[in-house]
């Protein structure tokens, strides 16, 4: 990690995590430089969820560790490392359900920060993440009324009001319609260009492929494969991975 | 359905209602000046109504106690024991004996730590036993279960012209268990629209959400219910001294624990006003109205008004009350 390039943001070193005997993640290690934009793809039970819960604190690995910029912050609690930045959302939303869209929003940029802005000061920083995820005009909505994919956007604008270095979005764009992926894309680059360090999920490749600088592949708890989206989508474990047509030699060789 | 829209920053517009609520509690003992029944009732609607803001401090983390008589029936005990041995007036034995309730607070926190929902709830309401049953039983403290008797009645004050037997004149006993709600009012007023108050109301509505955005999810909690049992503790010291006794049953008791529950819920569990509500109409409505008229029924009576209130008005009565304008 030498001085003056541009810094690590994220370091995973040979993860594990297994559930009685079913191993989810096998010696999973990446690593992710600051601005840059990480996909993880993978088919359903591949352990990108569990990956995510983590690498923000809501599971502890059985083996290996996790470095957030120089500190090692492996099983850290998930407040802990969203004060210094690790910031995340969740593919089922979490809001707050009787709260107003603002509202929500308003406890990241109020509750979620380390100075401890104002009042009124975090009042304005929520309104430009409302404008930002194009939520102003459902600001007064309770939370609980919205459709899911405005939960998730919601959750969006509260993650980014807390100021994160690193967030991690996992399946952002569920149930977004085609031009809703597109604003989402567009908004997420320019936080990029801000020096917002992104990870993230996505079942449908849509968004990976519009704003993912790397794709990460991963099958049954390994790194299949990574690289550059438009050479990785034509890699034929991938291919096959997402078809789920493995041999079945290869079956026999896991279990 | 309306949505509510309730701005941190502002004090609540039914701040004029407030100020009339207050007036009037300060002003009708003015009116009705031979009325000991009332400035009795009303005197203990108002320490119940305390019990209810305390529990409902707690309730605002989202943690719903059915044991709270252990953190009432602790202060008292600590209370009456400090006065029983030791002499020392009430003045000092009721914020001293009240932290007996705030220890036990310190070992339900962490004892509770993973319990939530209606497994806190049950939990609860068992540890009412364990204070219970030291009480009943450590005969060389605490007499045993039958407890003890000839406590100090609240003190009786001569500050310049103003004399005041609190111990005796009911009226002025009423007086000072009003002003001691209204300061817990203030303290639960605080608790809902500061920034603490943000962050428990955070934790209530998405535990998963609030550790998201930074939020420690058990420590917020763990100093809710430090407040809410010293509080309840205070409660429990000013009652052991208004009846001059004490016993066991008659403070660990189940009835205890469900009167704030009930009284919050009634008025409101989420308005700041909500639980002084619930009490002061509650508690009266059974104590003048109910028992002279149907002296054998009242219980049953009892229990259907609360059923059909909080059947048809899930949010207690206290969302009859005017909205906040929108916000922000």
């Amino acid at each position: 990690m030498a001085a003056g390039e541009p810094q690590v943001c994220l370091t995973v070193h040979r993860v594990r995590k297994s559930y009685g005997d079913l191993t989810v993640l096998q010696d999973i290690s990446f690593s992710l430089q600051q601005g840059e934009i990480l996909g993880i793809i993978g088919p359903n039970g591949a352990g990108k969820t569990t990956l995510f819960n983590i690498i923000s604190g809501w599971l502890k690995p059985a083996y290996g560790k996790v470095v957030f910029f120089s500190g090692e912050v492996t099983g850290w609690p998930p407040q802990r490392l969203s004060r210094v930045g690790l910031a995340r959302t969740f593919q089922a939303p979490q809001i707050f359900p009787e709260m107003s869209v603002l509202e929500n929003v308003l406890m990241g940029a109020w509750l979620g920060r380390e100075h401890r802005p104002s009042l009124s000061q975090a009042r304005e920083d929520a309104k430009i993440w409302l404008s930002l995820t194009g939520l102003t005009e459902k600001q007064h909505a309770r939370g609980r009324d919205l459709p899911l994919p405005q939960q998730r956007l919601v959750e969006l604008a509260r993650a980014l009001a807390t100021r994160p270095k690193l967030l991690l979005l996992d399946e952002i764009a569920a149930g977004f319609s085609s031009s809703a992926v597109k604003r989402l894309a567009a908004g997420l680059l320019k936080l990029r260009d801000q020096g917002l360090t992104l990870l993230l999920t996505d079942h449908l490749l849509t968004l990976l492929l519009m704003v993912a600088d790397r794709l990460l592949a991963l099958d049954r708890g390994e790194i299949i494969a990574q690289g550059p989206p438009s050479s990785l989508i034509r890699h034929p474990e991938v291919v096959s991975a997402y078809l789920g047509t493995r041999g079945v030699a290869e079956l026999e060789g896991d279990a | 359905m309306r949505v509510r829209q309730i701005n941190p920053a502002r004090f609540p517009p039914a701040s004029l209602l407030t100020a009339a609520g207050v007036l009037i509690l300060a002003a009708w003992p003015l009116v009705f000046r031979e009325a000991d029944l009332f400035y009795q009732v009303l005197g203990l609607a108002c320490l119940y109504a305390t019990l209810a803001l305390a529990w409902n401090i707690y309730a605002l983390s989202g943690a719903i106690s059915l044991g709270h008589a252990a953190f009432f029936g602790l202060g008292a005990y600590g209370s009456a024991l400090l006065n029983h041995y030791w002499h020392l007036s009430t003045l000092l034995t009721i914020p001293l004996g009240a932290l007996a309730s705030l220890i036990f607070a310190v070992f339900w926190s962490w004892g509770f730590r993973r319990l939530r929902g209606v497994y806190l709830g049950l939990a609860s309401l068992a540890a009412v036993e364990i204070p219970k049953t030291i009480a009943a039983n450590w005969d060389r403290l605490t007499c045993g279960s039958m407890g003890i008797v000839g406590l100090d009645r609240l003190p009786h004050l001569a500050l310049g012209g103003l004399d005041a037997d609190f111990g005796t004149n009911l009226k002025a006993q009423y007086y000072l268990l009003l002003a001691v709600m209204l300061v817990v009012a203030l303290v639960h007023l605080e608790s809902m629209r500061s920034r603490w108050g943000w962050t428990l109301r955070s934790i209530r509505e998405n535990e998963t959400a609030a550790a998201a955005i930074g939020l420690a999810v058990n420590r917020e909690r763990t100093k809710a219910l430090l407040l809410s049992s010293y509080l309840a503790g205070i409660a429990g010291a000013f009652y052991a001294h208004i009846l001059g006794l004490i016993e066991p049953v008659l403070v660990f008791n189940i009835h205890l624990s469900a009167l704030p529950l009930v009284f919050s819920i009634f008025g409101g569990r989420t308005q700041a006003f909500g639980p002084i509500l619930g009490a002061l109409i509650l508690y009266p409505l059974e104590q003048l109205l109910l028992q002279p008229l149907f002296p054998t029924s009242h219980s049953a009576i009892y229990g259907l008004v609360i059923i059909l209130t909080i059947f048809f008005f899930p949010q207690g009565i206290a969302a009859w009350l005017p909205a906040s304008p929108k916000s922000a």
